[in-house]
């Protein structure tokens, strides 16, 4: 019980020293200037798009974005082409109906969100260990409940940062949709902000964990960027290597120990697979941070 | 504290190997779910062939495979040649014996020989439709006696009628078998010819029915489904020349070009 306690308050004092150094605003800047500059931009090309596909179809031009779009998830032929582009028919079929802006911010949001993280949180354990900070918490706490209570409250300062994200990127797509401003819409915004703070909990895990092995900063910064990016890859190569037979046929499995593999099924509706999902992604954050945490454990700070 | 910093580990390790079969037999099921969307895609592009078939009401496949080692269903029907309709495909083939129609090429003769087991053989299906058909089309034959209400010699004329129908569409059968025996290809042209011959013996038959028919039952004859009435073995022909027809190109879709007002 006390190591919880310990860990609940490095946690605090975590966000404490945020607000206290302006750092909690710079992070919640960032991830408001990230989503409104995206749903603004999203909102012009869907608009120009739509206003280019009208022309093409010989209809008038429609003033606001959205409408065709509405329209055009209806269609069959469209259903179709975006089945192929997902290959993925539960996702399409939970995402089918959607409002295209919707669906806009979410992708953007399970985009940036990793990259947003590393570049946040990648060096917050590093510098404190470089600065020689950490030798006056670790007398009164354990390491593992500093490591944790840093860790707990990195996620919770960007689940904050996403929801309120999530709400800015409504107020705009508010103002530049009309018919797109239903509470709706909203409260499936701030949704897709949740289902991103999930998805983001493994990379802020691999980012904090790999902090862990270094003084410096900047170091820890460029090995959670290098660390995000060979997930990535991973991930794509896994997929493309992926066979139905012989040894490449369990490369899928290799794939679950990346967030990546269980991405899409935070795009599920269903409650099952959106748990399991959160779940798994959790538990990777976790064995991320604490494979980290080994290293340091038994380290000279 | 330290059991807690195991615990995502052990969880981890769970949901993998938690997840590993359910994963494999979802694997499977969706390469399985894939081959029979591949398969339905490519039934769904009809050929020639299908719709043959089923104008002749032969199932799409056989549920009892007959034994790849079975004899040949009985032959086929000695028809008059020249009692058959002179068409382009009759004419075509007025010259061929029959006999060159029951002999595969030799070439495909494994292929045959293996196609022969599976449930999408033609002889199996043919089998199979000429069993349920015997059963069927004495039904609908005495409900179509009673509903036309036919007397003993309408009865005679009647069957008499359909029996020549069923002549006609195995002499046209045959034709066509011995023509693409011969090396010729399955045309567009050649396959609207067969299809114009065989629809014309249907047609004929309607015509009896009028005849036959008392005047005031006319109406109700025209709801006779003449097809309920073909005798599966009627494509038997087709057999040899299977796999020539099953390479043939489908019917058209839409006409490209929009005809000339006249």
């Amino acid at each position: 019980m006390n190591a919880l306690v310990q860990t609940w308050r490095v946690a605090c004092y975590e966000w404490f020293d945020a607000l206290r150094s302006r750092r909690a605003l710079v992070v919640l800047l960032l991830y408001l200037a990230a989503a409104v500059c995206n749903m603004h931009w999203s909102i012009n090309l869907l608009h120009k798009l739509e206003s280019e596909l009208a022309t093409a179809l010989q209809l008038p031009a429609t003033e606001q974005a959205g409408v065709v779009s509405t329209a055009l998830w209806k269609s069959k032929p469209f259903q179709r082409m975006m089945k192929r582009m997902t290959q993925n028919d539960l996702v399409l079929r939970d995402i089918t109906g959607k409002h295209p802006v919707e669906l806009i911010y979410a992708w953007f949001a399970f985009f940036y969100t990793p990259l947003l993280v590393v570049l946040v949180a990648g060096n917050r354990i590093a510098e404190e260990i470089g600065s020689g900070s950490v030798r006056y918490v670790i007398f009164r706490t354990s390491r593992a409940s500093w490591s944790i209570g840093k860790f707990i409250g990195q996620v919770f300062m960007i689940g904050l940062a996403l929801i309120l994200s999530g709400a800015s990127a409504y107020a705009v797509a508010k103002i530049r949709l009309a018919g797109s401003g239903t509470p709706d819409l909203f409260l499936n915004m701030v949704q897709w902000s949740l289902r991103a703070w999930i998805y983001s909990i493994p990379y802020l895990g691999l980012a904090m964990g790999l902090s862990h092995l270094t003084r410096s900063s900047s170091k820890a910064t460029v090995m959670g960027i290098l660390a995000i990016t060979a997930c990535f890859v991973l991930s794509i190569l896994i997929r493309h290597f992926t066979t139905d037979t012989g040894w490449r046929a369990y490369l899928p499995h290799l794939g679950q120990l990346l967030p990546d593999g269980h991405k899409m099924l935070l795009w599920r509706n269903a409650p099952a697979p959106l748990i399991a999902g959160s779940a798994t992604l959790i538990t990777l954050g976790f064995c991320y941070l604490f494979t980290g945490y080994a290293f340091f454990r038994t380290r000279d700070v | 504290m330290k059991s807690f910093l195991l615990l995502p580990f052990a969880v981890l390790i769970g949901i993998l190997i938690g997840g590993w079969s359910p994963r494999e037999e979802l694997r499977t099921l969706r390469r399985e779910l894939d081959d029979l969307r591949t398969k339905t895609a490519n039934r769904e592009k009809d050929s020639r062939f299908d719709a043959i078939t089923r104008m002749v009401q032969i199932p799409e496949r056989a549920a009892n495979v007959p034994a790849p080692n079975r004899k040949p269903a009985a032959a086929v029907r000695d028809i008059d040649a020249t009692t058959a309709p002179t068409t382009h495909v009759a004419q075509a083939t007025t010259d061929t014996p029959t006999t060159v129609a029951n002999t595969p090429p030799p070439q495909d003769a494994e292929s045959e020989e293996s196609r022969r087991t599976s449930p999408e053989d033609l002889r199996a299906r043919i089998e199979e439709a000429k069993e349920l058909w015997a059963t069927r089309v004495q039904i609908a034959r005495s409900q179509w006696l009673s509903r036309l209400k036919l007397d003993a010699e309408a009865t005679a004329l009647f069957d008499a009628s359909i029996d020549a129908m069923n002549a006609e569409l195995q002499a046209s059968m045959q034709g066509l078998a011995d023509a693409l025996a011969l090396g010729e290809e399955m045309t567009p042209e050649l396959g609207v010819r067969f299809f114009n011959e065989m629809t014309t013996s249907l047609v004929r038959t309607y015509d009896d029915l009028t005849v036959i028919v008392p005047d005031a039952l006319r109406g109700e004859a025209s709801q006779l489904e003449i097809t309920d009435f073909i005798d599966p073995a009627v494509a038997e022909p087709l057999i040899a020349v299977e796999h020539k027809l099953e390479n043939a190109s489908g019917p058209g879709g839409r006409r490209r070009f929009p005809r000339r007002p006249r």
